[in-house]
């Protein structure tokens, strides 16, 4: 009896997936890893085709599980782009296993990692290993929130998209133009505006905005955490209490996907005034593309940094 | 008593060398850093106190004991397979004697397509798609121990044997995959037919749906049936359930698991053929690195089925048991962990109580996979 409805019922869904196929909308043509390469991509394409991200705005990309679900977006890409350096090594790569897409599998793998075209800050020299927390080997992977480094890679990303899809080669020649002259005269107006901040010291949770600051001449002093991925401890903290002293600090740049506990503690013992910014594409409301995201962060410069 | 020597499984190597050889080819051209397969070790140590005075095998010693070393090795042979092996080494108990050694078995070696479109094929040797909890090695174990149901209708190992699986992903808007699975049937509490070419054939189906960005819900039902050694036929359902939440903002600092898993078998000619019970757990992420959590296990199912008379007329518990585990777990890392357990094991029908504290540290080194969500 349970073998007959079992066998029935798998039968009857299966009819009713197959069916219901063709009611669905078009399978995605390329899926990016996180929300900020999804509209690093769209500088190029525009909207002539259809990108979407596994990733939702505010999640911790080094932390994402692995969810079954997000096969379902991949079985079907022409392409995947992933920040790469390491960032999601902890869930992409078995996904891209399990994706049943042979599109994306092997040496000839429609998969880009835009890491590899940029020169990565903090590679590690010497010997790595765990007791140093969650060090990347190839070097910290959050370029993407310099300006300068996304516009050098728009010409390499748009041959990737051309190679990809050669019908849309004019649209995304037309679309490439327009987003390097807007990203160029937003990166000068940037530049302006945090020249005052010349040199002073700003506190992260994570390396996440080492790339921002050395592109805008701040310094980070120090971070939260005490070792990469590791969290911090009540010691740690006491010694950046001490730090805002020595060191002439007065802001925390929180990335949003951390508790502030540790911020808020800096705040009242110490008088470190903190922002939470967005690293991320949609991780805050009103930052819905790439330059929302890079005006976040200079604008929560200008606010907190003293 | 331990002795340091290790039994080694002459075909697991045999078949670890067929694999992986392929990766030791034009040596003069590659980089041999980049083409050895991944590494990775991870290892399971136990202090067990147990109330039970029974044989003293490897999973019921009191004491202090390595439970369990596993090593992992992984690597895409060519374009079109990849290939993993994981050994494990556990202490065994001699036949008749409390003598113990180490042995090494080849838990699972297997090569899985890379190249075919929508579906996947694995051969070798490897754990079934059968259920929630039996494609879990023992140190992803939720709690110390399986559940009591997995314990008495697969044995220690679980459902783990050489054969084929086919999984597809079905043309679906949630996720829906199919596996149908052939293995050879040598589960001797299960299978094991005298008639040869008598393997046991499975289907299993996962399907899953995002209920928002933080949350999912996932049903799986499994079947299977194969020869027994009585001759007659085995029968195996599983319906499992879970259901997962895991917050956008601070991620890695709140979650929560809550696992159901009803599993049966019904094997012909037994005197006792229909065993069957309920499992479900609750894990929930305090802080980062603490969780709590809580099982409850009703083996016995269905009742009726459980019971027997013996020459006195008196209800004999055959089966009927219940467990509640409670544990702490202290996670600094991805890579280690610190739990402690406590189990109440109780008869239904019978004055038994059978109280347990487990403390397990887990510790891997090396390149170790991403678990299964």
């Amino acid at each position: 009896m349970i073998p007959r409805i079992f066998g029935s019922s798998l039968a009857a869904v299966i009819v009713l997936m197959v069916g219901a196929e063709s009611t669905l909308g078009a399978s995605p043509q390329v899926v990016t890893s996180t929300p900020t390469v999804r509209e690093i991509v769209k500088l190029v394409s525009g909207s002539n085709i259809d990108v979407v991200s596994l990733a939702v705005g505010g999640q911790d990309p080094h932390f994402l599980e692995a969810k079954p679900s997000y096969l379902v977006k991949l079985r079907d890409a022409k392409a995947v782009f992933a920040i790469g350096l390491e960032l999601e090594i902890g869930w992409l790569p078995p996904l891209i296993k399990n994706s049943r897409n042979p599109e994306l599998q092997g040496s000839q793998a429609k998969y880009f990692e835009i890491g590899e075209w940029i020169k990565a800050l903090e590679v590690p020299t010497g010997s790595v290993d765990r007791a140093q927390g969650d060090v990347h080997s190839k070097g910290n992977p959050h370029f993407y929130l310099d300006p300068v480094l996304v516009l050098e890679i728009l010409p390499k990303l748009e041959g990737v998209l051309i190679s990809l899809f050669p019908a849309q080669t004019a649209e995304f020649k037309k679309q490439t133009q327009a987003s390097v002259a807007e990203l160029r005269d937003r990166i000068t107006k940037w530049q302006k505006r945090l020249s005052a901040l010349k040199g002073k010291g700003v506190v992260t949770h994570h390396k996440t905005l080492s790339y921002f600051l050395n592109r805008f001449t701040l310094k980070l002093v120090d971070t939260i955490e005490p070792k990469p991925g590791i969290p911090p401890t009540a010691k740690h903290i006491a010694m950046l209490e001490a730090q805002a002293v020595s060191q002439n600090f007065s802001c925390i740049l929180l990335e949003s996907f951390f508790d502030d506990i540790s911020a808020k503690r800096l705040k009242e013992k110490a008088k470190i005034n903190y922002r939470i910014v967005a690293t991320e594409v949609e991780a805050l409301p009103g930052v819905a593309s790439y330059f929302d995201l890079v005006e976040n962060l200079v604008k929560s410069a200008e606010e907190c940094v003293k | 008593m331990f002795t340091n020597e290790i039994s080694f499984c002459p075909k697991a190597f045999f078949i670890l060398f067929v694999i992986f050889q392929c990766n030791t080819v034009n040596a003069q051209s590659i980089d041999f850093s980049k083409s050895n397969p991944s590494l990775g070790v991870n290892t399971l140590l136990l202090w067990r106190h147990s109330s039970e005075k029974e044989a003293p095998d490897s999973e019921l010693a009191n004491g202090p004991q390595l439970q369990e070393i596993e090593i992992q090795l992984g690597a895409n042979v060519d374009p079109y397979w990849r290939a993993q092996a994981v050994l494990a080494i556990h202490s065994e108990v001699e036949e008749n004697s409390d003598h113990r050694h180490f042995e090494l078995h080849p838990e699972e070696v297997y090569l899985e397509s890379l190249s075919l479109p929508r579906v996947t094929l694995k051969i070798g040797k490897f754990l079934a798609e059968f259920g929630k909890h039996n494609t879990l090695h023992r140190h992803t174990f939720p709690f110390i121990d399986a559940p009591l149901v997995h314990q008495k209708v697969f044995g220690e190992e679980g459902l783990n044997e050489a054969g084929v699986s086919l999984s597809a992903l079905l043309p679906s808007s949630w996720f829906s995959e199919v596996t149908g699975q052939y293995l050879a049937g040598e589960n001797e509490l299960l299978f094991a037919s005298p008639t040869k070419d008598d393997g046991t054939g499975i289907i299993h189906w996962r399907n899953l749906w995002d209920l928002s960005d933080e949350s999912t819900f996932d049903v799986t039902l499994s079947a299977a049936r194969g020869g027994n050694y009585l001759k007659g036929a085995t029968w195996i359902y599983d319906v499992s359930t879970t259901l997962k939440w895991r917050p956008i903002k601070s991620s890695n600092e709140r979650s929560l698991n809550w696992v159901t898993e009803f599993l049966s078998a019904d094997r012909q000619n037994f005197e006792y053929g229909r065993i069957g019970g309920v499992s479900t757990w609750v894990q929930w992420q305090l802080k980062r690195r603490w969780w709590v959590q809580g099982r409850f296990d009703l083996l016995g199912l269905p009742a009726a089925n459980s019971l027997r008379l013996d020459s006195e007329g008196n209800e004999v518990d055959e089966t009927r048991r219940t467990r509640t585990s409670l544990l702490i777990g202290f996670i600094p890392t991805e890579f280690s962990s610190i739990r402690l357990q406590y189990s109440q094991l109780q008869s239904r029908f019978q004055p038994m109580r059978i109280d347990t504290v487990q403390l397990q540290i887990n510790a891997s080194i090396g390149p170790h996979p991403a678990h299964n969500y």
